[in-house]
Order: structure tokens, then sequence, then C-alpha cells
């Protein structure tokens, strides 16, 4: 049986105060919620609204900003000039937040300082722009510790700021942030950011800042730190000659990048000539540096096939005659390998290339070149450069033989996919739909109705449910694509990654542009809902039009690990560590915080929720959540095969690596 | 003058020695003639064995605790390498080697019987069988790798 609940839904709440959502917009100020004005007649009621004063506040004029300036202000003049793209966070550290707010920082105020990390991480997977994250001190920076930790893996630059004490109490415990003469609060980002700075002497803040800047722009993107102390914030300048240090940041950071060394070049020219089945990995390098038209050029001129390992997916497109990223079994026929532009090697034996394979590895630094899978070939460059020198210098090529033999394994891994939807099924039954139809349903959502199949930026995120998803999942435009687990294989991000993603969409930064305000679609466990779930009022609140797919199996992926012997009455000590309460109702959470909400018990009703959740992104601006009871049970091979998926890395399958 | 067998699958595998894909490598003289070939792959242990006298060579105990019907599919997965449909370069070719898994007490060998002298072939595919066996366990046997051969989850 299919419910649909809409008790709080927007559309709902319009229709019962009278007014129709188009009357409501057209009086509503623009970009503002249609809700706003017509919220405060229903206030009996207590439906969800904004606050009066949140549009009027988005829409306020930016008050005019000139010398003298605190520093605080001095710091987001510099962060403008950078072209700071966005700034995500929780409040705290009022005075940075506010002047970052008010320097014109598109800002966004979520519900945890963690949730805003994430968030942080997700609009530069998606975009390649930094974002900022500010915390109060202390307990709110140590909230944001797995984010930070998951964006160094990612390679994902976060400005993260957080405030502190006085300096002029350093030593006497009085104030936080400060203990007995530490800084403690810059150990607690040490190792997982690239840089950071307890910024003491005021007139350096432009220089600090310009550091942050520089570290975060060039080499390996990392993150940085910065903490700035009360009483530095409040210093005043009169004019910017008061400062110690205040450039243009053509004079402190350059965009030059390094290019390759010829021979390097034509010994990889040479390698990738001989070659009879070469192979290209797309790392996040080569979207950070915006090098996808190199990337097709080279790989069209030589005839490589190429496939993908990174944070983001779609750099090469997954509808390219030479994507393979959708053909695993060509994986081991591969002799030569280009790896451009990955950050994070992974052991070998996680890649399924043959123990033969020749690697030649393009990274923009020496140090890395090596690590982990012993390379034929090293390049140091830029990726954007490396990929224009290979070209220069490629022949043309043809590899019928070889295009053909990875066209045959995408259509062994597809064919292989529906042979898996259809045994599983019969599976589903009323109350328990089975992961292969969600999978289903999402493909035919992506690629089979009138959505245009670039259309929407994904969020592939969960952990179970992932690996059916993946396999339908196609990425047709650089970021159109967000892998959530890669590399930590996290899965409690995903609805704090879908706010990131729709900052992106509303900003239309970055390679977004030319989908801005495109629906999100966003997929998770309930276990990922679990962590991250609160920040749906988040995107509620912004009017964020995500669409967010809760495999809802009762229980954490772990489960079927660490669960008893399949039909025994006796259960290990262990067992309910990984189990929830069942049947929870994520839709009523989604709908009680101003979503709209579906909830779906049979199989043939997730594609129509879909669909209505589509119209509710479109027409209304509204997040929903779609909550597909399934049951964990269906992850015992020995009932239900062949029940959690296994996956082949790289490519659509993929998401550790 | 025709190598000898210990000669080639010697230069064979010391290939991926050199190249840092099999560490601790060391050859050591066994039983009956037979010369053992000792590696650390991926960090695991693993011990090629040679018979000439029997023609063979042998990955012993390749894989451990394998339950019945995942070595069903094993079989199966090795019977479909030999497909004449598919491209030489991920085929087995019994004019060359029989390919076999053989199972005791739980532990899985690879037994590769070299015909007609082709060492250098057998130990091409060997190698190359380690790499596609462990795709075909992630793809299809993801708990096996976590339970029994301690790899993480994700």
């Amino acid at each position: 049986m299919t419910k649909k609940k809409t008790s709080m839904s927007r559309r709902r709440f319009l229709k019962e105060a009278g007014v129709t959502a188009g009357a409501a917009a057209a009086v509503a100020p623009a970009g503002a919620s249609a809700l706003t004005g017509a919220a405060a007649a229903a206030a009996p009621d207590a439906d969800i609204r904004l606050a009066p004063e949140f549009e009027p506040s988005r829409a306020a004029p930016l008050p005019e900003r000139t010398w003298p300036m605190t520093a605080a202000n001095v710091f987001a003049e510099c962060c403008k000039a950078e072209g700071l793209a966005a700034f995500i966070h929780c409040p705290g550290n009022y005075t940075v937040q506010n002047a970052l707010a008010e320097a014109g920082i598109p800002s966004y105020g979520g519900r945890h300082d963690g949730h805003m990390g994430h968030a942080c991480d997700a609009f530069y997977r998606v975009t390649g722009e930094i974002a900022a994250i500010n915390a109060q001190w202390g307990g709110c920076l140590a909230m944001g510790m797995s984010p930070f930790t998951i964006a160094h893996s990612a390679c994902s630059p976060i400005l993260i700021l957080s405030g502190a004490g006085r300096v002029s109490d350093e030593d006497t415990g009085r104030r936080k942030g400060m203990v007995a003469g530490t800084w403690r609060d810059q150990w607690m980002t040490t190792g997982v950011t690239k840089w950071g700075k307890t910024i003491l002497t005021a007139d350096r803040v432009w220089e600090h800042t310009a550091e942050a800047f520089r570290q975060m722009k060039t080499g390996i993107p990392g993150s940085t730190h910065l903490i700035f102390p009360n009483d530095v914030l409040a210093a005043r300048f009169e004019s910017p000659r008061e400062l110690s240090y205040h450039y243009d940041k053509a004079k402190y950071r350059t965009e030059a990048s390094p290019h390759p060394e010829p021979r390097a070049v034509t010994a990889a020219i040479d390698l990738l000539r001989k070659a009879e089945r070469p192979m290209i990995v797309c790392g996040q390098g080569v979207f950070v540096k915006k090098a996808w038209d190199e990337l097709k050029a080279f790989a069209e001129r030589m005839q490589i096939p190429v496939t993908e390992a990174a944070p983001q997916k779609g750099t090469f497109a997954d509808d390219h005659p030479l994507s393979a990223s959708a053909a695993p079994d060509s994986y081991g026929s591969v002799d030569v390998v280009l790896v451009v532009g990955h950050y994070r090697m992974p052991p070998l034996g996680q890649w399924a290339f043959p123990f033969n394979a020749k690697y030649i590895r393009i990274h923009p630094v020496p140090e890395e070149i090596g690590r982990d899978i012993p390379i034929d070939v090293g390049i140091v460059s830029c990726e954007k450069a490396a990929l224009q020198a290979l070209n220069d210098e490629a022949p043309r090529m043809s590899r019928d033989s070889w295009i053909a033999e990875v066209r045959a394994a995408e259509e062994k891994y597809n064919a292989r996919r529906d042979e898996i939807y259809a045994q599983c099924r019969p599976y589903s039954e009323p109350g328990a739909v089975h992961p292969a139809a969600i999978a289903r349903a999402v493909d035919e959502f992506q690629h089979h109705g009138d959505i245009p199949k670039d259309e929407l930026t994904i969020v592939s995120g969960g952990y179970g449910i992932a690996r059916y998803t993946r396999q339908y999942l196609r990425a047709y435009r650089p970021g159109q694509i967000l892998n959530g687990p890669y590399w930590e294989i996290v899965v409690g991000p995903d609805i704090a990654y879908t706010l990131g993603v729709g900052v992106a969409m509303e900003l239309g930064t970055g390679p977004q542009a030319a989908h801005r305000g495109a629906p999100i679609l966003t997929i998770t466990g309930d276990a990922g809902f679990g962590i991250t779930g609160l920040e749906m009022e988040t995107l509620a609140k912004y009017r964020i039009p995500a669409i967010v797919v809760v495999y809802n199996n009762n229980a954490w992926g772990t489960w079927s690990a660490q669960r008893g012997r399949a039909g025994s009455s006796d259960r290990p000590r262990k067992e309910h560590l990984h189990l929830f309460q069942e049947n929870l109702r994520y839709d009523k959470v989604g709908e009680a915080l101003g979503c709209h909400g579906e909830y779906v018990t049979e199989a043939a009703e997730v594609l129509p929720a879909l669909r209505r959740a589509y119209d509710v992104a479109v027409n209304d601006r509204l997040p929903t959540v779609i909550n597909v009871q399934g049951k964990k049970e269906f992850w015992d091979g020995s009932v239900y095969p062949p029940a959690i998926l296994g996956k082949v890395e790289p490519g659509v399958g993929a998401y550790s690596y | 003058m025709a190598r000898l067998p210990a000669e080639v699958v010697r230069d064979g595998l010391k290939v991926y020695a050199a190249r840092g894909i099999f560490q601790e490598f060391r050859e050591t003289q066994g039983r009956s003639g037979k010369t053992r070939f000792e590696f650390r792959l991926l960090d695991d242990p693993v011990t090629v064995e040679l018979a000439e006298r029997d023609h063979t060579l042998v990955i012993r105990n390749m894989l451990r605790q394998v339950p019945a019907a995942m070595y069903a599919d094993l079989q199966q997965f090795l019977a479909a390498l030999f497909d004449r449909e598919l491209p030489p370069h991920r085929r087995l070719d019994r004019r060359s080697a029989d390919v076999q898994f053989v199972k005791r007490r739980g532990q899985v060998s690879l037994v590769v019987r070299v015909k007609h002298g082709r060492y250098r072939y057998a130990v091409e595919k060997l190698v190359s069988l380690m790499g596609w066996v462990r795709t075909h366990l992630q793809q299809w046997h993801p708990a096996y790798l976590w339970e029994v051969a301690g790899e993480s989850e994700g």
C-alpha cells in the first residue's frame, strides 16, 4: 500500500490559506518564498512557515563598506577579492560571520557545524570553488572534525574560521580557545588541514588571509584554518596604510602552473603508442583544473578509453563512445594506465587493472608520484598543461578492436545489471521494497522520462543501496554526480552534502552555471538520514529543490555482517547494536521540517513518487523526503541473493577510490 | 639451448618483484625436485610451486575457507575463461595449459598443468589469474573478502 502524506506541504498550506501559489509568488519579493506573506495570516494553525524577516534579510542591500575598517572587515574584503564563493555555517564567531555576510559573500545558515563542513566539501566537489565555514570555537569547531577529515581525504579545500578569547588573556585560562598558553583550537585541525594560523597581530590580517588562499588555490588543494582572537577582530584601521601587508592577489600568489618536461611527454606518448589496450583514469585534478576539454581531445586523438575515480563524476561524460566507466570487465585487459589528477592513489589491488599493467601518472607535485603503485613514467605538471602537451605530441590513432572490447564490456555490465533486477524483482512485497526496484526506478527517472538526462545533479550516497543505484546512475557533464563515500567510505554526510550541492545549484557556481536552479537527486539510507537528516530543514528554509530518497531497511548497513544465523532464534549479544526501530517515518520527519513527504511501501510506487517530488521541486521549490520502506533481511544472501553487491573500481560502481 | 622451466618461471615472476608488485621474493628448493617461489602480494603470502616432473605450477592454498557455493561459482568462472569467443589476452588456451581449482578441506589451490613446455605462457596466465580472481571476488563475493580475507568493508 502506498500512502502520500502531504499534510504540511506548502501546496496544502496555500490551499487552506486561500492563496494560489501563483498569486502568492506574485506578491512575494524577488527570490522570496511565497509563504512569507501568507503565513502570518495562518499563524493560529501553527503551520510551518518562513519567518517574515527571512526573505527581506536575504534581499537586504549590502552596507557600504569604506575605510576605516575593523580587522574583521579587512578579512572579509580579502575573501571577497579572492572570490570566496559561499559561506555555509552555523551562527557563532559573530564578528567574522557578519563581516562575511555583509561583504556580499553568499551566506547560508544551517543546523549543525559538522553538517556545514560537509556542505562546504560538497560545494567544492561539484563546483571546484571554495566555501568557508565558521565556528564559534572549541566544541563547535570539534563538531566539524568529521567533515574536515573527509574533506582532507577528498582534497576539498574548506576555509575554516573560528573564534577565540583575547590574546591578552593568554595563559590565564579565563577565555576559551586558549589553555595555558597553548592554542588548543589550532591543534584540533592540524593533520586535516594544509595550513593554519591563529592571528595574533591585527595588522597582519590581510597577510594571513592571503596565505590561506595561496595554500588552498595552489598545489594539491587542502583546507586552511584561521583563528581570530576577539581583540584582533576589534582592531580598527583608518586606511590600508595601517596594515603591515595589503596587496592584490596577483602579488601574493600566482596562477602559473607547472608544465611537463618534454622528455616525460615523449616517454608517455611512446608508451601509449605501443600499448594495445591503454586506459585513462580521470581523477579530481582534471575537474578542479577544468581540463575536461583537453582530456576529451587527447582521448579522442589517441582513441584511449577513459574511466573515472574521483569525489565527483562526469568530467568525462558517461555517454561518450570512449567512456569505460560502465565497462568494468574491460579493466582486466588494460596494458597501460594513464592516471591523471588522482590525488589519493589506492593501494595496489583496489583497482581492477592487471598486475602487469604499466602506469603513467600525471600529478602536480612530484612527492606523490610512485606512491602505492609503481610507475613507469611520471609527469609533474598541472593536469590541463600535461593533457595539452600530450595532445600536441600524440599521433592520431585507431584502436577499433580495443574500443569494441570496451563497448562489449559495457553491454555485458548492463545485461548483468538487468539480470540482477530480474532476480530481485520478486523479492519486493507490500511493505518491503527491494533496493533493485529503487535502482530501476531511479534509472527510469533519470533516463526514460521527460527530464533531460543531464539535468539533475546527483548526490550518490548510501551504503548497500548505493551498490544498486550506482549500476544505473550516470553523469553527462562535469560535477553532475557527487561521489559521497569517496575514500573515507562514510554514509552520514549525504543530506549535508545535498545542502552544499543545493547552494551550488542556487548560485550556479562554476560548471553548474548552465543548470542553475535545477533539482538535486540524493540517494541515502536510513543510517545516513539519521546522521545529517535535520538539514532537511535548512534545505526547506532556502527552498532548495532536493529529492532525497531514503532507503529505510531498519538497520545499519553493518547488520548483514554482524547478524545472527538466518532462521535461528538465538541472537548474538552484539546484534542489537546494528538495529533501528522498524518502520520509522522519515517522510514525516521531512514534513515536520517543512518539506514534502512521500511514503513508499510498494515497488511500483517508487517512480511515481520520484515524479511527484520532481513536480514539487520545480513548481514549489521545496525539498522532498521519499521514505522507501525496505527490510534488512534483503541483505541476507542465503534468502535473497545476491544481497549486498560487490563493486569494481574505478568506474560507475566504485566509490572508495 | 632451451631454457630450463625453473629459469623461465623465475624470470617471469621476477619481473613483478623488480617492479615492487611482489615483495620479499625468494626461491627455495622443495622435496621431489620442486621449486618454490615465495613472495607477498597485497600483503598476503603467496607460494608458487613448480613441479617440473609433473609439468605443473601450483598456487598452494590460494583461497581459504571457501564455501561450497562460492567454489562452484569459481569453477564456473574458470570454465568461462576457456571460451574461444574471448579475446586472446583474456582467454585461457587449453593447447598451452590446463587450469583448475582444487579444493581440500576448504582451501582452494590453483593448478596449472603446462603443455608443450609453454612455461612462459603459464606463468603469465598464473599472474593474470591472481588479478582476475580478485576482481571476481570483489564483484560477486564481497562478504568473503570482508569476513574471511579481512579486507575492510566499503
